[in-house]
């Protein structure tokens, strides 16, 4: 597999209030480590990240151009993303040998369309969805494919010793591992709608009360009944209020 | 509808609803997710109706994961009472959402598919929802490698 190349810059400032800095100008704070050399700040452009990234070239070797700097190869250790935005906040670079085996997670795909699916209206399931593997640095795919076409309904599951791995490349993946599975539809899906019935059903005569006395509460064990539970606060209370109010008009008129 | 078989107190305090979903805020399980852009409390009967929709929509194809649980209580004071008197009852439960949670998760169906049937999901919610795809969240977020032979420093 080919290495991308990728433009950095060193930087001196660390922190988060630099690194928010950076973020505002449409850099991407990046750190690079590893190989028994020190590590080295360095910051590069969010769009230039977003473009290998959507070209699949975040799960193989990089070619890290720094000016100033020998060219490095690096595969992406960790990557952080804002939660809502999806931004990338922080890049962490592993600084790799091209001579020494690295272990990396890569995205299994499955492709083609199991016959349980399309025969008998399974559902496929994919169990697994990154495969850890060792290997070349140079070697490292970017996905590997998976062939499903073959999966029966309801049969047995496609296992990580199945997948037929790229030359070079070795799975550290326990093998019995399933990967992808064809599952009868869900027909129970039933079940739970009929739970909340019968707890509607308790809760409509307690009506001010609580849908969820018996859920927690010590005092309907108590009791033993939930609707007693829910409507005796309210009794007392409704009728406290209903004489004050009759004292009150009277006093008044 | 989804609640605590018990709990430990009956009542709590209604907390605050600062941040982000700093948990909870990936895709594990399926292919698609409908994922919470704004903060909000999402009641059981909410979860269930999304839920509901969506397996109609599907036609019970596919499979759903639901990663919220409601499990604190909403209490409520009776309609016309007074203040005073203590805390109201327990009405129902609630599940905290801050932006960024990912509050159901879909696999085993087109995109085409999914995306229409989270779209009526989210129609059922209290809060702004985004569809998203578990390539778009994860590009790139996976090769978390380290070396095999004669790994380095770290920093």
């Amino acid at each position: 597999m080919s290495s991308h190349d990728l433009k950095v810059t060193s930087r001196q400032e660390k922190g988060k209030q630099a690194a928010k800095r950076l973020r505002r100008e449409g850099l991407v704070p990046a750190v690079a480590y590893g190989h028994k050399e020190e590590p080295v700040k360095l910051a590069l452009n969010a769009k230039e990240l977003r473009d290998l990234m959507a070209h699949g070239g975040s799960h193989g070797l990089l070619n890290l151009k720094c000016e100033g700097a020998p060219d490095s190869p690096v595969i992406i250790k960790a990557l952080q993303r804002h939660p809502v935005s999806h931004a990338v906040n922080a890049v962490d670079f592993l600084r790799v040998s091209l001579t020494e085996k690295v272990t990396a997670s890569v995205p299994l795909v499955l492709e083609g369309e199991p016959v349980g699916v399309k025969m008998d209206g399974g559902v496929l399931v994919q169990a697994l969805h990154q495969l850890e593997i060792q290997a070349f640095p140079q070697d490292l795919p970017e996905h590997i494919m998976v062939d499903v076409s073959h999966l029966e309904f309801d049969g047995a599951p496609i296992h990580v010793r199945e997948i037929t791995l790229p030359q070079g490349v070795e799975a550290m993946t326990d093998g019995e591992e399933p990967v992808a599975v064809v599952n009868p539809p869900a027909l129970e899906e039933e079940a739970p709608s009929s739970v909340p019935e019968d707890t509607e059903a308790d809760s409509v005569p307690a009506e001010h009360g609580s849908a969820l006395t018996g859920g927690t509460t010590d005092k309907a064990h108590h009791t033993g009944n939930r609707s007693d539970t829910g409507e005796k606060p309210a009794g007392p209370d409704n009728g406290g209020i209903t004489s004050r109010q009759a004292d009150n008009a009277k006093s008044g008129g | 509808m989804l609640m605590p078989k018990r709990t430990k107190y009956r009542k709590q305090q209604r907390g605050r609803r600062s941040g982000v979903a700093t948990r909870g805020n990936t895709i594990a399980f399926g292919e698609y997710a409908l994922q919470a852009q704004e903060v909000g409390w999402l009641t059981s009967r909410q979860i269930e109706a999304a839920r509901k929709a969506m397996t109609n929509y599907t036609k019970r194809g596919g499979k759903i994961w639901i990663r919220v649980f409601p499990d604190k209580p909403v209490t409520q004071k009776p309609a016309e009472t007074r203040m005073g008197s203590g805390k109201g009852l327990p009405e129902y439960w609630v599940a905290v959402i801050k932006p960024g949670r990912v509050i159901f998760e879909m696999g085993g169906v087109s995109p085409v598919l999914a995306q229409e049937a989270m779209r009526r999901a989210a129609q059922k919610l209290p809060m702004k929802s985004k569809f998203i795809l578990r390539e778009e969240e994860t590009a790139g977020a996976a090769a978390s490698a380290g070396a095999a032979a004669g790994g380095g420093a770290n920093g």
